[in-house]
């Protein structure tokens, strides 16, 4: 049986991966903080979880050990974030400090570690969720939109670090995803339905995996804002303004 | 005839952060010189107890730190703030310790985030921020996958403090250049000698703040490098796998 371990995968995006993974005959270690919600979805799919919090070291050291004795890694997300939205000078800086060490520190952490104790299995992937963020810019979550790039950028140079070792690394570009994370975060929600359902987004991770591609920017719109924004940051960077920055 | 400026240089103990504090203290201005370093060890005119403030950047109240010195040094406005310290590791990913990549986390992007956020209400007026960034922020760096990452992450924190346009941001982003960087980090070889010198890349590097581009790469070469590294994404990471 293959192992995926799946970071923040009580809610949302994290959870739909677990199901899916599960679906597919894999065995489910999760990480979360929220003890209720691993809770529920351990019901639903006799998944293990680890209760950690990943904005602090305290938490990353409670979770590698027992990954560590775990099985084999066979797929392992990075999907676990946080965001905070405002202006730069409005958030609080611990607030911004905890984006950091949950979407950019925690992951290169639990990757270094666990390659050097040998878990990442031959023929393992290592799937980092980064954001569309990173082609659109994104105002109003500075912070955010930083650690996001950070993480891609790692994920490149990772990607090509592990080939040698046969470890295939993905950086995914999800854009509005129907969670309770971009609900709360989201200036507002009246077009909500147009967000991608996270069962739909877990199903593009997973197929990407399959085919062993590094890159996914899923769903039509979203790769066209991507190109957009690559090509030509002015429109988007004057969109997002309009559309997040101008509303908060 | 320019006024006199107050500009706040971080990393200024050695390599480009030493080279920048001496180009602005010829043009007269008034300097605010961050280190890590204890000031008895710094045999130099730049640095004195009016001009060094000493604060570890890889720690949580560095911040802090410069803002005391700013008030003991009665300074309420700095006119060009550059970001410029930085740390880096070399070497196999799985080798990298959880200290070191704590370290390169903190000095090259939690202290910018955390120094920018407190020298805000200092810069408000007409004052700008430089953040010294790295060309190796558009590559695969399977080498130095932190460094690049924290690179990266400081590129795109800058973009969108742009847009957000509360303060006035300028990224700028050297090459390789010959600092003691290279040394600390065990990349100390024939290839590194080469590279061009922390005064020539400073001197640039001034040119660039003095000049409007918000983001600005240091020599051509470098910035064809980088456009390559960014928008033929799939050869250049083929280029860095074959070598």
């Amino acid at each position: 049986m293959k192992h995926a371990v799946i970071t923040g995968a009580a809610h949302g995006i994290g959870k739909a991966l677990a199901h899916r993974f599960a679906q597919a005959g894999y065995a489910i270690t999760g990480v979360d903080m929220d003890t209720a919600g691993a809770a529920r979805v351990d019901r639903e799919l006799d998944a293990r979880f680890v209760i950690a919090d990943l904005r602090s070291d305290t938490g990353i050291a409670r979770v590698l050990p027992k990954l560590i004795q775990g099985k084999p890694i066979d797929v392992l997300i990075h999907n676990a974030g946080i965001n905070a939205v405002g202006r730069f000078s409005d958030i609080n800086i611990e607030t911004q400090e905890q984006v950091i060490a949950v979407n950019f520190y925690a992951p290169m952490r639990l990757t270094a570690a666990l390659l050097k104790a040998d878990r990442i299995a031959n023929g393992a992937s290592i799937v980092f969720i980064s954001s569309l963020s990173h082609y659109t810019s994104y105002p109003g979550a500075a912070t955010y939109a930083a650690t996001k790039s950070g993480l891609a950028s790692y994920a490149r140079s990772l990607s090509i670090a592990l080939a040698p070792q046969n470890i295939h690394v993905m950086t995914v570009f999800p854009g509005p995803t129907r969670t309770a994370h971009a609900r709360r975060h989201s200036p507002q929600n009246t077009r909500e339905e147009k967000r991608m359902p996270p069962e739909k987004l877990a199903h593009h991770i997973f197929r990407g995996v399959q085919k062993k591609k590094h890159l996914i920017v899923p769903g039509a719109t979203n790769r066209m804002f991507a190109l957009l924004g690559k090509w030509c940051p002015p429109l988007m960077e004057y969109a997002m303004r309009k559309v997040i920055l101008e509303k908060l | 005839m320019q006024s006199k400026k107050t500009v706040l240089i971080t990393g200024a103990t050695d390599g480009i952060g030493r080279a920048l504090a001496k180009i602005y203290r010829t043009r007269g201005d008034r300097l605010i010189l961050v280190g890590r370093r204890t000031l008895d060890t710094l045999n130099n005119p730049l640095y004195t107890k009016n001009t060094y403030c000493r604060a570890d950047l890889s720690q949580d109240k560095c911040a802090d730190r410069v803002c005391e010195f700013l008030n003991a040094q009665k300074i309420d406005a700095i006119d060009l703030a550059i970001q410029n310290a930085g740390t880096g590791y070399f070497g196999p990913i799985a080798e990298q310790s959880a200290e070191s990549i704590r370290e390169i986390t903190a000095v090259n992007l939690m202290a910018p985030l955390r120094l920018t956020h407190a020298l805000m209400p200092y810069l408000q007026a007409n004052g700008k921020l430089v953040l010294i960034g790295s060309i190796t922020h558009a590559f695969p760096c399977p080498d130095y996958a932190v460094y690049a990452a924290s690179k990266e992450a400081l590129n795109t924190l800058g973009r969108n403090l742009k847009i957000e346009n509360d303060i006035n941001v300028q990224i700028i982003h050297p090459g390789a250049t010959r600092t003691g960087l290279h040394r600390k980090i065990g990349m100390d070889n024939e290839k590194t000698k080469k590279f061009p010198s922390a005064e020539k890349v400073a001197q640039k590097i001034t040119q660039a703040i003095d000049g409007r581009r918000l983001v600005a790469t240091i020599g051509w070469q470098n910035a064809w490098a980088r456009f390559l590294g960014r928008y033929c994404e799939g050869i250049v990471n083929a280029m860095v796998r074959t070598t």
